[in-house]
């Protein structure tokens, strides 16, 4: 059983009145002082002789935090006038709003009322009345009394006559500030997980010289787009990669395949974001579903496990893919209009990225991963001598349906084999025969854009694997 | 003992309870305002009067606006009360705690 009253000093009856006496002397010079503004005085309700410690603090912090995006959305403006996160007696934080009392009140309800563990908020809003300072109570804004934590009476008639023990309290509210701070982490691996998400999008974009791919000095294999396409389409993408990394990190459900079906959803919306950002060019689609899928399986794996185990996402992602083939490959005769993959598989029995996706990416954890993790030096090497492995063992449908031909994978691998032999990108004949290599692709109109979606997706692991912050990690 | 002059403690937070000591001349006159009066208030005026009495008072005008406190912190309020009230508040008198 957890608790939150492992820490902390315990704190008599005479200080906690002490500390009731400095808050109004605050709250009256913060009135004298702002006559026509109202105050919010926030503070926790916390039972028991342990009234802070650094979970508290956290649990008070970032739950204001959501208080303040209220104000923020409603348009209060707000100051924080002083705070007092530190004191024994437990934290607490002055707002000055300028906003009518009774309005400000209705925010303090709505947040106090938002999530059960919130209620242990106590938001006093106080106003000057032509020298009269007031406590507006629940009652004025038509609310109800406060009910107990533990039986749901009133709760300054539990309060008065100590029907529930401090243990009872303190386990109630230990369980409530509990969930509320996991909820707060998965969150935080939330964005955290999206910035790296979007991170390796553009580092993907900004690594030259790639052949068949745009990159900033480069992009004559594909003339209708350019580094800047690349930018407008990866920001464009933010909010789905969100909602990917929420998805994964969030959810509590084992059946994968349909965490899967809801990320197509918001896939498909992501595709049209990306057409728009980009007037209806083809940058990213590949990507939306890849990257989409890593970035959930990667939260679902890392709330779950506590650390970075790549054995572990693959078979998240294996799990999520389980009718993949089936949905998607075995009922193309009845199409009208296929993609490119759609086709190849038709035309050649090759699966493409779908078959990669459904055998759990094994170019990606085989391949590509160890390739990144190995390599040193500056983050463009580094992508390129990730880029040159993948690209060596994938089969890359959009080079397929530009030449037309499958066989163009023998003179791809004949072409890089060639780059490798002279030392890689770490050379400068290496270096010298990828830039040679990119121009015949531009030449010859060729695109390696499959290789493209891998690279961001084992970009994206790599910066997980090697920036994974303490906190979500069990030592 | 007497009161010397009026006196105040207490805040009108929550959990708490403001007594207002002034000059009386018939006992302990206790003026309550509580919310939870019906349950308590007889408790309440018990814990006052007993505490002014630990101090030798015997008439006072009391006001007490209680905010949902307990026992203990009516008998702490109303002791810092009568220690400004008889302008003792130098010299605690921590027995009566």
């Amino acid at each position: 059983m957890q608790t939150i009253f492992d820490h902390g000093k315990y704190q008599d009856i005479l200080a906690v009145l002490k500390n009731k006496d400095e808050r109004v002397e605050t709250q009256n010079k913060l009135l004298k002082e702002n006559p026509s503004m109202t105050v919010v005085a926030a503070k926790l309700n916390i039972p028991g002789p342990i009234k802070n410690n650094k979970k508290i603090q956290e649990f008070f912090v970032t739950g204001l935090d959501t208080f303040e995006s209220i104000l923020l959305t409603t348009g209060f403006n707000f100051v924080v006038k002083d705070e007092w996160l530190e004191k024994m007696t437990g934290p607490e934080r002055f707002y000055l709003i300028e906003e009518d009392a009774a309005k400000v009140k209705s925010t303090t309800s709505q947040f106090e009322e938002m999530k059960p563990s919130f209620r242990l908020f106590d938001l006093d809003v106080l106003t000057n009345s032509n020298g009269k300072i007031q406590t507006l109570s629940r009652a004025d804004a038509s609310q109800p009394p406060r009910k107990c934590l533990i039986c749901g009476r009133p709760a300054k008639e539990c309060g008065r006559s100590r029907r529930h023990t401090v243990e009872e309290l303190q386990k109630k509210v230990s369980l409530l500030v509990c969930a509320e701070l996991s909820y707060n982490q998965k969150e935080r691996m939330a964005n955290w997980l999206t910035r790296l998400a979007q991170q390796a999008l553009l580092y993907e974009a900004s690594a030259w010289p790639k052949p068949g791919l745009v990159d900033p000095v480069e992009h004559g294999a594909h003339l209708d787009m350019d580094i800047f396409t690349f930018i407008n389409s990866s920001a464009s993408l933010q909010k789905y990669l969100h909602q990917a990394a929420l998805l994964g990190t969030m959810s509590c459900s084992t059946n994968l395949s349909l965490i899967f079906e809801e990320l197509r959803e918001y896939g498909k919306k992501a595709e049209k974001a990306m057409f728009t950002a980009t007037n209806n060019i083809n940058t990213h689609k590949g990507a939306v579903f890849s990257l989409g899928v890593f970035v959930a399986a990667t939260g679902y794996s890392l709330q779950r496990v506590k650390r970075f185990d790549a054995e572990d996402i693959q078979a998240v992602i294996k799990q999520m893919m389980v009718n993949l083939i089936d949905d998607d490959l075995k009922h193309l005769q009845a199409k009208k209009h296929l993609t490119a993959g759609e086709k190849q598989y038709l035309e050649y029995g090759l699966s493409g990225i779908r078959g990669e996706a459904h055998a759990g990416y094994p170019t990606v954890f085989m391949n590509g991963l160890p390739a990144l993790l190995a390599s040193t030096g500056s983050w463009n090497s580094r992508i390129l001598t990730t880029f040159l492995e993948l690209a060596m063992h994938i089969e890359d449908s959009t080079l397929i349906k530009r030449a037309g031909t499958p066989s163009i994978q023998e003179w791809k691998n004949q072409e890089i084999s060639e780059c490798l032999a002279m030392g890689g990108i770490s050379t400068n004949a290496g270096r010298q025969k990828l830039i040679e290599i990119e121009k015949e692709f531009s030449q010859r109109n060729l695109s390696l854009g499959g290789t493209a979606d891998l690279l961001i997706v084992t970009i994206f692991l790599g910066l997980v694997k090697e920036g994974l912050p303490n906190e979500f990690q069990d030592k | 003992m007497d009161i010397k002059k009026t006196a105040l403690a207490g805040t009108l937070e929550s959990s708490d309870i403001q007594i207002t000591l002034s000059q009386g001349s018939n006992g302990i006159n206790i003026d309550l305002d509580s919310s939870v009066e019906k349950l308590y208030g007889d408790q309440i005026r018990k814990v006052i009067t007993d505490t002014l009495s630990a101090y030798g008072i015997d008439n006072a005008n009391v006001k007490a606006v209680d905010k949902g406190a307990l026992d203990c912190v009516i008998k702490a309020r109303t002791m810092a009360a009568a220690q400004r009230a008889l302008d003792t508040v130098d010299q605690p008198d921590w027995e009566v705690f």
